[in-house]
């Protein structure tokens, strides 16, 4: 009886929030996740603003060594998260790549593919409160289903074309963080790595900030490797050769059967976007030194979305 | 040296022609945009560090600038794919009913006379006939006023 009533109370107070209407009016529905309110449009919202511009946010604190906080304003109206906070960032890469992100949107917004303003938004909201020593520990427990230990023995070209590919990145990755990782082949079995191996990968992960654990952990859920993103943190790979050797078996089969566009390809972009987006946002919280002494504060002019081609063959001719 | 200052240029060259499509308005110029400005001033900075350590600031921005270039390419085409193969959609309610031969409740229906169960088709076929032979044949004595009738009596 009380377990009833609890449930009917939750759920009357999920129905007077669901008779809130959106801004938009229309087909609107709510998400009610157990940390906060999400509410998504089936129809694709349409691009309302002209003008994105990057301010540093007003600083309220008086030491001259705080670091800048930038903000993004769409027609002065200041971009906000999901969860309903204004949009903050002290890294001005981020600032004004996520600026630049908002600006390239056409007459209706793709948000499913803003993938620089969902890792920042993530990374501010963090709405499933996670640490970096969380994101360290999935990150470990993703190296035991590593994408290139697991061998093809069936058809002898893909054996050979996995040895001769990713044998280097292993044996290099095996040498930078003293790590014995077994090769597996003919099982779906994940191997399994002795926790005191990890230590030093450990270490080098945990000795990042958060937001760049964060860009980590969503390239290597997107490769479903370890191995790969680490490699092209330590700038011995680029972000597509890194989706071309997770996708290597892909590659393979379609190349002997054939391919279809709007499925490999498509998949091939939409990993590569989601790739280079994660090492991107790691990039700029590790290696890309802060600069605070350009004057960016004139205004970008405002975008005219009824531009015609014409208006863009005239820049190209200049 | 050079050859890493070729391949500084040439990233420089992809991200113009990347970004170049986001800028729509008349009169601006991508090297007017602040992304541009930030990544041209990045540059300048990495210039003036002649160390070992800014050989290694250079590599580390060429990667994030290669990252880049990737990451607008990968969108770019993602969406021609998209487009190119993005469905009709389904069809709407209308069209579905069109297509089965139903009319939708906000439309007016057709005022055809509905035929009652209690009518008998004698009566009918005789009222049928008998409008028919109204000019004088045979007397309508479905209804009992009418002149012929009453002429009879």
């Amino acid at each position: 009886m009380n377990a009833s009533n609890g449930l009917l109370r939750v759920i009357q107070n999920a129905s007077v929030n669901l008779s809130r209407n959106s801004q938009s009016g229309k087909n609107v529905g709510y998400v009610i996740s157990g940390v906060f309110k999400r509410h998504y449009s089936p129809q694709p919202l349409k691009r309302i603003y002209a003008c994105v511009n990057v301010n540093p946010a007003s600083e309220t604190s008086s030491s001259p060594d705080s670091a800048t906080t930038y903000e993004i304003t769409l027609d002065r109206k200041k971009l906000r998260t999901p969860a309903r906070n204004i949009f903050q960032v002290d890294n001005p890469g981020v600032a004004y790549t996520v600026g630049a992100e908002w600006a390239a949107q056409g007459k209706t917004l793709a948000q499913s593919s803003m993938h620089l303003t969902a890792l920042s938004n993530t990374s501010q909201d963090n709405p499933t409160k996670k640490t970096k020593y969380d994101l360290s520990t999935e990150i470990l427990t993703l190296l035991t289903s590593e994408t290139i230990i697991f061998r093809s023995p069936e058809d002898s070209r893909l054996w050979e074309m996995q040895r001769d590919l990713w044998d280097p990145v292993l044996y290099w990755f095996q040498d930078e963080f003293s790590i014995k990782i077994p090769i597996v082949s003919g099982t779906i079995l994940c191997p399994t790595i002795p926790e005191d191996s990890l230590v030093s990968l450990r270490n080098f992960i945990l000795s990042h900030s958060f937001e760049a654990v964060q860009g980590l952990a969503f390239s290597c859920h997107t490769l479903r490797s370890v191995i790969l993103p680490i490699a092209v943190a330590k700038n011995r790979l680029r972000a597509d050769e890194a989706v071309r050797l997770s996708r290597l078996e892909i590659d393979f089969q379609s190349s002997h059967w054939g391919k279809v566009e709007w499925a490999h390809d498509l998949e091939y972009y939409d990993t590569l976007m989601r790739t280079s987006a994660g090492m991107m946002f790691y990039d700029f919280h590790t290696k890309i030194p802060y600069t605070s002494s350009q004057d960016l504060s004139k205004e970008s002019k405002p975008l005219d979305t009824t531009a015609t081609e014409s208006n863009a063959a005239a820049v190209e001719a200049k | 040296m050079a050859g890493s200052r070729s391949e500084a240029f040439n990233i420089l060259r992809c991200l113009y022609r990347e970004l170049r499509p986001s800028v729509n308005a008349p009169q601006t110029h991508v090297y007017e945009t602040q992304v541009w400005k930030y990544i041209v001033g990045l540059c300048r900075q990495c210039k003036t560090q002649q160390s070992t350590q800014g050989l290694e600031v250079q590599k580390n921005l060429e990667q994030t600038g290669r990252s880049y270039v990737l990451y607008l390419q990968g969108s770019k085409e993602y969406h021609r794919i998209s487009d190119e193969y993005k469905g009709a959609g389904e069809r709407s309610a209308d069209d579905t009913a069109k297509l089965l031969g139903f009319k939708m409740p906000h439309e007016p229906k057709d005022n055809k006379p509905r035929r009652s169960k209690s009518q008998s088709p004698s009566h009918d076929t005789l009222s049928s006939e008998s409008s028919s032979n109204s000019k004088g044949n045979a007397p309508d004595i479905s209804n009992p006023r009418s002149e012929q009738i009453s002429s009879l009596r």
